[in-house]
């Protein structure tokens, strides 16, 4: 978390003033690494900005759909006593002023940690620059600043009937020592806690919004890159000369592993990589599949993993069990499918870097620069544009590295573009997770043991120094890649033991005697990263199925099943028990209709989902409705809120119902939305959200969402049919493996 | 040289005829709002008007639309915004907004030809358009505002 406490002393060199007007910052001390030194303040004017004739305000995160840039600047709004509309909101640069991210130390946006990390500095910054206004304000007329009111961007003194804008008193701020901030009165919030539209909304319905793709720098080429289709092959042979005579085509590069074309635009690059002739060295991973990969999870889960959690003795209860339940879960690989494909544009001299990034990690960018370019950090500058979808995957700066390469090797601007192809096919996929799960219940139906092992791939074990591929192309030379695993590793200081993989499976809130969660790593070597809710949005499907199977097993409601082993986790059984109200769970269900019920926490957030469905004779699953209760503590903008659990909910059906990456001869066999298909609007059920009223700290609600909503189809299909299914996607035909 | 209307405007091209008519509009002509999604007309992102039906133009050679009006999301409101773009806006539609554009212009399509869409003929219509952040439900409900404010403004 961040350090709150902020001292004056530190406020004060964040309140730097540039030569004209009043720029307000905030040192965020957050951990060892990252301390900010004086050096560290490179910007002077990191996140608030007043001049004569306009307040920007400068986010430092990622808006990728989620809504931060609204609930950010409503946030900054409030407590400035602005309009939102009087805001100008910039994107900000990479710089390690912006190392904000509480959990993994570094400029980026992921793990629902935006509102949570930026209410309270927010606040201050805000709060802080509307009192020094004032105060340079009532310095000026000569009146007691207490006197002096602001509304909309206006400071007055009613008595002597002064008035005058921001801007006007902006300069002599500047010069004013900075005051310990005093925080509006919630009651008399015109923003935070009220349903606002968003900010870039009239952008985003008349086509004028600006995506990484949308970049364009004058002279600058376009690439194709063609990559290995095995993960971990390299070039063995290349023949390109009908490429290089194709039209526009200005380069073509072999890096070794892959091998790019330039061209003067992306339909000449694409057109002209049709033309290559390149043979590969399929390298270890030829002849990986999904059923070797399962055989092997099958061969270790028969083995003790390391554990993870540990309650009780489950090995001396198992026997001692009146009735028990063994059960298998799997989940495989799931691309993040981003609306927008990986796109970066990079332009790179002897003593410049500028990257144009659709980037939930600029933080983690500088570094990849850095490292490519040899360039001191000042010399690099990462814009982040407007991204269409993360979910995750722009968490890996894989393309970004891709443009800075080329850009370096061909000294004119490069945009890489990827097709939809090599989107899917070169993601870094939600881990593939094998399962095996028992649990016992007593003579009075109460849960004895539970014993879930995992196995799968680790997400940070790939992301992290020792495996750099995850954070760089495949065909990065090992030089840069060591080198790279140094940045990496000092970018993500402070980062704690990887625990995505078991996530959601160790943290099981029920109240059962005897738990035992253990796990085997096993990574068969295919790219994996985080996917909205990381570990949580598969584990949760184990966990919320396998308890309903347990309160079935004990001939028990499942609702008040739960609610019985929930008792002293009030959160967890407010959303439980907001759900089977707004659903009517004690009631019947219109006839031919079935409801499924779950719940999780995650990322701080509590959320349960409890789903109708029907299902056909032929095995068709139909989604009537869908029912949602959120508690994230205090709320921003409560539709943003509800936006994104739509938005979750919609994406884990998705992967509920259809996503599959499958691996044959280690290449991904699906390759476009016909074989990797999501869910479309003519299956998009109805969805109600309801916001739990809380007075806890405030956290997110980006992900959330999305863990309760496979496992509540999954035990509405159950309850529809008495079939259990406990591998996703979801089916009730028969597939082929 | 292959020419086409595009919001209005006369416009000429010398590119290869095959290229898909989504790349000259964003490269060649520099209109952006069109985007690239998936190349083989399976998410709706490159979905523009001609003549008044949604294409997929990653997947029309430019050949094809010769002689054709052609309009994007930049040409769909003569001025301010249409009822389409306004109940996008009243339901809060879009996130990270890079398929509304496509969706906005299957939309407005539907709604020219059947001012009155049933939640099934929203279905039909709109099912070729993908959104991974899940504005679904936003959409059903903002074509339905749009269908009513376009009979009654």
């Amino acid at each position: 978390m961040l350090d709150q406490n902020i001292s004056r002393r530190n406020f004060l060199r964040g309140a730097a003033t540039t030569t004209a007007g009043l720029a307000i910052g905030i040192d965020l001390v957050t951990n060892k690494a990252f301390a900010a030194e004086p050096a560290a303040m490179t910007l002077p004017n990191p996140w608030l900005r007043i001049d004569s004739d306009s307040i920007t305000f400068v986010l430092d995160k990622t808006e990728m759909g989620q809504g931060i840039n609204t609930a950010l600047a409503m946030i900054v709004a409030e407590e400035l006593d602005v309009d939102l509309e009087q805001l100008t909101i910039e994107n900000a640069i990479a710089d390690r002023i912006y190392t904000t991210h509480s959990d993994l130390g570094a400029q980026m946006t992921g793990g629902s940690s935006s509102v949570r990390n930026a209410w309270q500095p927010l606040k201050i910054i805000a709060a802080t620059a509307r009192q020094m206004l004032t105060h340079a304000a009532a310095k000026e007329w000569s009146v007691d600043p207490a006197e002096c009111r602001t509304a909309s961007g206006m400071i007055y003194h009613d008595k002597t009937g002064k008035k005058g804008s921001y801007g006007a008193f902006a300069d002599a701020a500047g010069k004013l020592p900075v005051p310990a901030p005093k925080f509006k009165d919630p009651a008399t919030y015109r923003y935070v806690g009220k349903a606002t539209k968003r900010v870039d909304g009239n952008a985003k319905v008349t086509g004028q919004a600006k995506y990484g793709i949308d970049t364009v720098i004058p002279g600058m080429l376009s690439a194709t890159i063609v990559r290995c289709p095995v993960f971990g092959g390299s070039v063995k042979s290349l023949d390109d000369k009908q490429a290089k005579a194709s039209p526009g085509v200005k380069h073509i590069i072999n890096t070794g592993a892959s091998v790019a074309v330039l061209a003067d635009t992306y339909w000449q690059a694409r057109q002209a990589a049709k033309l290559l002739t390149i043979t590969w060295d399929e390298g270890d991973l030829a002849g990986l599949s999904s059923d070797k990969i399962r055989q092997a999870f099958i061969e270790l889960a028969k083995n003790d993993g390391k554990v993870t959690r540990e309650d009780g003795d489950v090995k001396n209860h198992e026997k001692l069990a009146a009735k028990t339940i063994d059960a298998v879960y799997e989940t495989p690989y799931l691309a993040h499918a981003t609306m927008e494909p990986q796109n970066c544009v990079a332009r790179v001299t002897s003593d410049s870097c500028e990257v144009w990034a659709p980037t939930q990690t600029p933080g983690v960018c500088m570094e990849v620069a850095r490292a490519i370019t040899g360039l001191a950090p000042e010399k690099i500058k990462i814009h982040t544009t407007g991204i269409g979808g993360g979910f995750g995957r722009r968490l890996v700066a894989d393309y970004v590295a891709e443009a800075v390469t080329l850009a370096s090797e061909v000294n004119v601007p490069v945009r890489v573009l990827w097709s939809r192809e090599e989107d899917m096919r070169h993601d870094f996929y939600r881990p593939i997770s094998y399962n095996v799960m028992s649990g016992g219940i007593d003579q009075s139906g109460n849960p004895l043991f539970w014993k879930h092992r995992v196995v799968g791939p680790a997400i940070l074990a790939q992301f992290l120094p020792h495996a750099i591929g995850a954070m760089m192309p495949p065909w990065m030379p090992p030089s840069i890649s060591k080198m790279m695993g140094k940045f990496t590793g000092f970018t993500f200081h402070g980062l704690k033991v990887d625990d995505t993989s078991t996530e959601g499976a160790k943290d099981i809130p029920y109240k059962i005697p005897n738990i035992l969660v253990d796990y085997h790593y096993a990574d068969p070597g295919v790219p994996v990263g985080f996917w909205r809710s990381v570990g949580h949005s598969h584990q949760a499907f184990m966990v919320e199925s396998f308890i309903d199977e347990l309160a079935h097993l004990a001939g028990r409601d499942p609702y008040a099943y739960r609610r019985e082993l929930l008792a002293g986790h009030p959160r967890n059984l407010g959303v439980l028990d907001r759900v089977a109200k707004e659903i009517n769970w004690t009631s019947p269900a219109p006839k031919g209709v079935f409801r499924g019920i779950a719940q999780h926490a995650c990322f701080g957030s509590f959320c349960a989902e409890a789903v109708e469905v029907s299902v056909s004779e032929s095995g068709e699953i139909k989604i009537h409705r869908v029912v949602a209760a959120i508690d994230c503590g205090p709320i921003v903008n409560p539709d943003g809120v509800r936006a994104q659990l739509e938005g979750a909910i919609v994406f884990g059906l998705s992967a509920a119902l259809k996503g599959e990456i499958t691996i044959e001869n280690g290449q991904v066999k699906q390759s476009n939305f016909h074989d990797y298909a999501v869910l479309r609007i003519n299956e998009a059920p109805k969805i109600e959200v309801h916001i739990i009223e809380s007075t806890q700290p405030v956290t997110g609600v980006g992900e959330p969402g999305l863990p309760p909503i496979a496992p509540a189809l999954a035990n509405a299909i159950f309850a529809a049919t008495g079939k259990r299914l406990r591998k996703l996607p979801l089916s009730l035909v028969v597939r082929n493996p | 040289m292959i020419s086409f209307t595009i919001n209005g405007e006369s416009k000429s091209t010398n590119v290869d005829p095959e290229t898909p008519l989504l790349w000259v509009i964003r490269d060649h002509i520099g209109l952006q709002g069109t985007k690239f999604g998936c190349g083989m007309a399976l998410c709706g992102a490159c979905t523009v008007h001609m003549n008044g039906d949604p294409i997929r133009s990653c997947s029309v050679p430019v050949s094809a639309v010769s002689g054709q009006k052609i309009t994007t999301i930049e040409g769909l409101a003569k001025n301010g915004l249409t009822e389409v773009q306004k109940a996008w806006l009243e339901h809060g539609v879009p996130q990270c907004g890079y398929c509304q554009s496509g969706q906005i212009m299957s939309a407005t399509a539907l709604l020219a030809k059947n001012p009155n869409p049933t939640d099934d003929d929203i279905d039909t219509a709109m099912s070729g358009n993908i959104c991974r952040c899940g504005t679904y439900p936003r959409i059903r409900a903002a074509i339905h505002t749009a269908a009513k404010n376009m009979k009654h403004p």
